[in-house]
């Protein structure tokens, strides 16, 4: 039984983690374009040599 | 290459923006090319030329429609730069003109590969823009004309968060923080489920319901606030909302729970956390329209005219530049044609042709030569002016009309929607019979902590989590659809008044009219040939709304010189060679046009002139050669619009600052009895909306400033596409083309979402209701509630879709 409390100790102290890292994420812009990632995906093939010389 | 600018037989789509080509085209002989514009032919050349032709593959869901000529000057923008490490400058700026996913790929590429230009970031949600760039390689106005060279148009844009982003954010992290804590909580509870049918350890079962406990605390009390906080308010006003019933619900639920902790007996706490998280996602989705909906309406706003020239005093060649708020009474400043005055004043210098349209709704300009008065927000037509500032600032008549929008919107009452009407009736119902079976319980010989335990498993059962989804899902999959069809709401309240509604108000210049002028009847003298051509060439170039209606009778152009408009007289040019003098039978005169050699012409242009019309002759080398009659053309489809409404048994009529001979023509003209009001000023429009038997159910339609008073008194009220910044503000849907019949087509969908959003909620309290009987019994177990609440949340989610499929 002792190790089902160790478990559920690991999973609370995980999920805190987890948690933080949403707030964090949060703090740095993360989640103010929901929508733009699905459409970068498909953007960065870089068929034309020219178009990013500059970065 | 040959280039034909002429009519095309066949129908065609613009290569760059594959609108239908009209009447007008820019074709491209040889490389089988055809654009509806100059200005679409540039773009696609642009595009083509830096190797981003693939932006042609890459775009899907296009909304055809020619490109947006936009002219932004770097001084609008001075606000929205700011430095950053690097020696680098970031310019913040919202685009508009943006159609799809591929636009946002073109500008970010196009732009970063401007030599200096260092980064170039877009959302997607909102079309902000950020450019970082190295002002000693490339300056401010070249990154903005690189944008409005492919089509788009910036729009200035500070940092500023606006009232819809931070509500978003702040129900963004509420839901967050609810939903983590709920699917940890989840985890105990179905422990728990599987402890009471298999059996389980009573030490675990108080360990997990204390780690429980732990768990719901954050989330009622961090993520439910802002229901605790509104329900507190409304219970001041002595009212029961949608927050009263969360409350109840989920706080009674941790209550119970955080007792039965002590008493052994069994915990909500998973139905008490899972309340506020399924509401909160309610309100996120809606915050979430909201912000999208905030952010349309504000990229249809123009630039304002921030900056005006002021003459120095004692000086008539200085002028300084300076913002308008700046400017003083007393102060001359000047206003150049095509721009609006930024402040009511008298003429001192000069005369010209003053649009009051959107003040008076008469769409003829008005001449104003010195000595006259002239309002902020009208705009100059013809001429230089220049203008002693009589009323700046919050004094013009301009920001009074403003400020009556205000009182306005705040004396407007809130209307309960439906969800809050529902809830009105079923808390008093809900308390009463928990009331109930405390007492019975009581009576019948349970002890007091018992009966009392019982009474709150009402309580519990009663609140539905599917009703925090009922009224959301339904706004936000409508409101889709919606702006979809080109018509964007506000607010969901909007959705809900304009699906009630039965009494509609038009505005006539620039709603129920085109709000220009139009060629109805033109004598052209048989002499000239060419006559018509070389006429619509010279009046191209005038920008009189009466010479502009000459000009689009004619496709195709000759280059004119020498090019002269005259304020209030006419205008005149050599084209091919030939002299052209157009405008009024008085003009002629002076120019010494012989206007009796052609009786025919000038009978009837006298016949039109008393018929109301407005009359324009025409001369070419000093011989007359045409007359031409036009009034403000009907909207097309509006006719249509009016009678679908009237089918639909509501109420319509007209309302116009224009005379009732104007009015009457134009109704005359499309075909329609209705009621008109004429010659009322904006303060009357809204005495008249307010005085109708039920004003919460008119819906006001309009696009002028004097509409804006009457836009905000009605229940809804309706701007139109070119619309000025006044209406579009004070408007709570707003067209994004000036079709009228949007207005029918979103009054079904709104009609049909109404009767959705009703379904929901009865639903949603039906399996609740069959629940309380069994908490009544004292037989309820979590279990229970939760299932009732998965099944109800489903049922509400799947019947919101079908809004998609009308």
């Amino acid at each position: 039984m002792g190790s089902l409390f160790f478990l559920i100790i690991i999973s609370l102290v995980a999920g805190l983690a987890v948690f933080c890292f949403f707030l964090y994420a949060g703090k740095n812009k993360q989640f103010d374009d929901i929508e733009g990632p699905k459409y970068r995906m498909l953007d960065d093939d870089d068929d034309d040599d020219n178009v990013r010389e500059n970065r | 290459m040959t280039i034909t600018y002429g009519k095309t037989d066949e129908k065609r789509r613009c290569a760059h923006c594959e609108s239908e080509i009209g009447a007008s085209c820019v074709d491209e002989g040889d490389s089988g090319l055809c654009f509806c514009c100059e200005g679409c032919r540039s773009v696609y050349h642009l595009i083509k030329g830096e190797g981003f032709s693939s932006f042609y593959d890459k775009r899907a869901d296009w909304q055809a429609g020619p490109v947006e000529k936009a002219d932004a000057s770097p001084e609008y923008f001075e606000t929205c730069i700011k430095d950053v490490p690097g020696g680098l400058i970031e310019l913040t700026v919202v685009i508009s003109g943006i159609r799809c996913a591929a636009c946002i790929w073109l500008i970010e590429n196009s732009v970063s590969k401007e030599k200096g230009v260092k980064n170039v970031r877009m959302n997607y949600a909102s079309h902000k823009a950020r450019i970082q760039f190295d002002p000693g390689l490339i300056s401010l106005g070249d990154v903005l004309k690189k944008i409005t060279r492919l089509g788009y148009c910036p729009l200035p844009y500070g940092d500023e968060e606006t009232v819809q982003d931070r509500e978003r954010k702040d129900y963004f992290y509420r839901f967050g923080t609810a939903a983590f804590f709920t699917m940890q909580l989840m985890i105990y509870s179905a422990a728990l489920y599987a402890g009471y049918f298999q059996g389980m350890d009573e030490s675990f079962r108080r360990l997990f319901r204390v780690i429980s406990w732990f768990l719901a605390t954050p989330v009622i009390f961090y993520a439910g606030m802002p229901f605790f906080k509104n329900s507190l308010k409304a219970l001041k006003n002595r009212n029961f909302t949608m927050d009263t019933l969360v409350v109840i619900g989920s706080g009674s639920a941790y209550l119970y729970s955080v007792a039965a902790i002590f008493t052994g007996a069994e915990t909500y706490f998973d139905t008490s956390a899972m309340i506020i998280t399924l509401i909160l996602l309610g309100r996120f989705i809606e915050a979430g329209a909201r912000q999208k909906s905030g952010n349309a309406v504000r990229k249809l706003m123009s630039l304002r005219p921030s900056r005006v020239k002021v003459l120095l005093p004692g000086n008539d060649e200085d002028y300084v530049v300076i913002p308008v708020s700046q400017l003083k009474e007393g102060d001359l400043f000047e206003v150049e044609s095509g721009f609006p005055a930024a402040a009511d004043g008298i003429i001192e210098k000069g005369a010209a042709d003053m649009n009051e349209s959107m003040l008076t709704g008469e769409p003829e300009p008005v001449h104003k030569e010195k000595g006259a008065e002239i309002f902020a927000g009208t705009k100059c037509l013809t001429g230089v002016i220049t203008v002693r500032a009589s009323a700046v600032g919050s004094e013009t008549f301009l920001s009074k009309i403003a400020a009556s929008v205000e009182e306005a919107q705040e004396s407007k009452a809130p209307i309960q929607d439906v969800a809050d009407r529902f809830v009105g009736r079923f808390v008093p119902f809900v308390l009463c019979v928990a009331a109930c079976t405390f007492a019975a319980w009581l009576i019948a010989g349970d002890g007091f902590s018992e009966s009392l335990m019982k009474a709150v498993s009402v309580l519990v059962i009663a609140c539905p989590c599917a009703m925090g989804l009922a009224t959301p899902l339904a706004v936000i999959t409508a409101s889709s659809r919606l702006s979809h069809e080109g018509i964007v709401f506000k607010n969901g309240e909007a959705i809900e008044r304009f699906a009630s509604a039965d009494d509609f108000y038009f505005d006539k210049t620039g709603t129920l009219t085109e709000g220009r002028m139009t060629v109805e009847k033109m004598i052209i003298s048989q002499k000239s040939k060419e006559a018509l051509k070389l006429i619509a060439s010279a009046a191209r170039k005038s920008k009189h709304p009466a010479s502009k209606a000459v000009s689009f009778l004619e496709d195709a152009y000759y280059e004119a010189r020498d090019f002269a408009d005259i304020p209030a007289k006419g205008a005149e040019a050599r084209v091919n060679g030939e002299s052209v003098v157009i405008g009024s039978f008085r003009f002629m005169e002076e120019k010494g046009v012989n206007m009796s050699s052609q009786p025919d012409i000038t009978e009837n242009g006298e016949q039109w002139k008393q018929g109301g019309m407005t009359v324009v002759y025409s001369a070419v080398n000093g011989e007359l050669a045409g007359v031409f009659g036009m009034t403000d053309a009907a909207r097309q489809g509006a006719a249509d619009a009016v009678k679908a409404l009237m089918e639909k048994g509501c109420g319509v009529s007209v309302l116009t600052g224009d005379s009732l001979n104007a009015a009457a023509r134009v109704l005359e003209n499309i075909g329609l009895k209705i009621p008109v009001y004429a010659g009322i000023s904006p303060f009357e429009k809204s005495e008249i909306i307010k005085s109708s038997p039920n004003p919460a159910k008119t819906v006001m339609t309009g696009d002028g400033i004097n509409d804006a008073i009457a836009l905000t008194a009605a229940g809804v009220g309706i701007s139109m596409r070119e619309g000025t910044d006044i209406s579009i503000e004070s408007a709570s849907a707003v067209m994004l083309r000036s079709d009228l019949n949007l207005i029918v087509k979103a009054y079904e969908i709104c009609r049909k979402s109404l009767r959705i959003i009703k379904e929901n909620l009865f639903w949603a309290f039906s399996y609740n209701l069959i629940a309380i009987p069994l908490a009544v019994a004292g037989l309820i177990h979590p279990v229970m509630s939760a299932a009732f609440m998965s099944v109800s949340s489903l049922f509400v989610v799947l019947n919101s879709l079908r809004i998609k499929r009308f």
